[in-house]
């Protein structure tokens, strides 16, 4: 009944990184047999520790020349996945790349005559997470020229801010602009960009914020520096 | 290319967990590709007590292929063929799948004789009775397991254990069932008679 056990639950993605199969097979995954204890890394069409490893989107497990020949051998009927029935295309089906040697020829390579096996399908690849340092560019102190207003700025990742101050003592300011990714300031509001980057964790953005805030600070202090010396 | 090392995987499956699934194969031929299989008759139907032997043939293209099963006992079932034994059942045709296995197949069979599907039908004979006259088709499933499906060394023995259970002595018991020829209902009223 085991495969029709598998069949009410998903198995979860398996991780195939250098400690799990250890942990999971014990020395019977290092073994000629290929077989494991528990089956939990055998293809679901040969039960053997599964050789070029791909998943399917519904989660199941198969060697890829086991996966092509069924797929191939169902001749207008369904795709199907073989252990749920779920769709299966084959260039959505997930590699698995585990620590062993790429390349090598496996002794129960099941290669069958006549039939050409493709590569299997390469995995798609999300771009690196970026660590929140990379993305601060440098910054640095720019004068606008024209206004003879000495205007301090400081740009780093989305953020710029800028103090300026001017004839006027109304004119001085203090702008904190959000950059939408486009290069157009979003206004002159205290805003964190977040729907545009995805990627940040509510950490990044609180260290984010703790940054720009000390920045707030050590503005302030130079500003009140400066009216004193002036004034 | 036909897989051995699968089959003889799973041949070890299903020699484990006999007792467990009540499931057995026999190998007739040296190349694994002709079997046979025995199952046990569900509880609770007229096929209760009865072992069914099948007749199990892979094709070489197994497991991408579905193995080829017949009933080599004599079943009176809607969808098993009383002639022949031919069975009408989707995953030994279109709906096979790779990660079925010959285990999961008997035991679908076995399930099958639990859960007929007179609508569609393998003997036309036997399913018109089932829809039409389902006292005389269990009548005659029933008989057709006592005549065709019992293994009578095993039987009596279990008979025996049976009526022990119920508090008679092992001696007249066996004689009860002796003299009424195995029966064991007619044998446990003669013990109750007594």
């Amino acid at each position: 009944m085991d495969s029709v056990d598998d069949n009410t639950n998903v198995q979860p993605m398996p991780k195939l990184d250098s400690q799990d199969p250890v942990k999971n097979h014990g020395e019977s995954s290092a073994g000629a047999s290929g077989g494991s204890e528990d089956g939990s890394f055998d293809c679901n069409i040969c039960l053997e520790l599964a050789q070029d490893p791909v998943v399917t989107l519904c989660g199941h497990l198969f060697c890829w020349p086991c996966l092509h020949r069924w797929v191939k051998s169902r001749i207008g009927s369904n795709k199907d996945c073989p252990v749920c029935k779920a769709i299966v295309k084959e260039d959505k089906v997930v590699p698995l790349y585990g620590r062993g040697k790429v390349g090598s020829v496996d002794p129960r390579s099941k290669a069958v005559p006549g039939v050409d096996i493709p590569h299997r399908p390469s995995g798609q690849r999300p771009d690196a997470a970026r660590h929140p340092e990379q993305q601060h560019q440098p910054y640095g102190f720019t004068f606008v020229a024209g206004s003879g207003i000495p205007v301090t700025a400081a740009r780093f990742g989305n953020i710029t801010l800028s103090a300026g101050f001017g004839l006027f003592p109304s004119l001085f300011g203090f702008h904190l602009h959000g950059y939408d990714g486009t290069g157009t300031p979003s206004g002159f509001h205290f805003r964190i960009p977040g729907n545009h980057r995805p990627a940040a964790s509510p950490s990044n953005q609180y260290q984010q914020q703790e940054v720009i805030l000390s920045r707030i600070l050590l503005f302030l202090g130079c500003f009140v520096i400066v009216c004193l010396i002036f004034f | 290319m036909f897989d051995f090392a699968r089959v003889q995987k799973e041949l070890v499956e299903v020699e484990r967990d006999k007792n467990l699934s009540g499931v057995s194969i026999q190998i007739c031929e040296d190349n694994l590709k002709h079997m046979r299989g025995t199952i046990k008759g569900p509880v609770g139907t007229p096929y209760e007590g009865g072992i069914f032997t099948i007749e199990i043939r892979l094709p070489a293209e197994y497991p991408f292929e579905p193995p080829k099963m017949q009933f080599i006992t004599k079943v009176w079932h809607p969808n098993i063929s009383s002639q022949n034994g031919a069975i009408c059942l989707d995953i030994l045709k279109d709906q096979w799948s790779p990660a079925l296995t010959l285990k999961t197949a008997l035991l679908s069979l076995q399930a099958l004789l639990s859960t007929p599907e007179p609508d569609d039908p393998q003997d036309a004979v036997v399913a018109q009775q089932y829809l039409r006259d389902y006292p005389t088709f269990l009548g005659t499933a029933r008989y057709w397991t006592e005549t065709f499906a019992r293994r009578p060394s095993l039987d009596i023995q279990e008979k025996v254990a049976k009526l022990i259970e119920m508090g008679f002595s092992e001696e007249a018991a066996k004689n009860a069932l002796q003299t009424c020829g195995g029966d064991e209902n007619a044998a446990l009223e003669k013990l109750c008679n007594v």
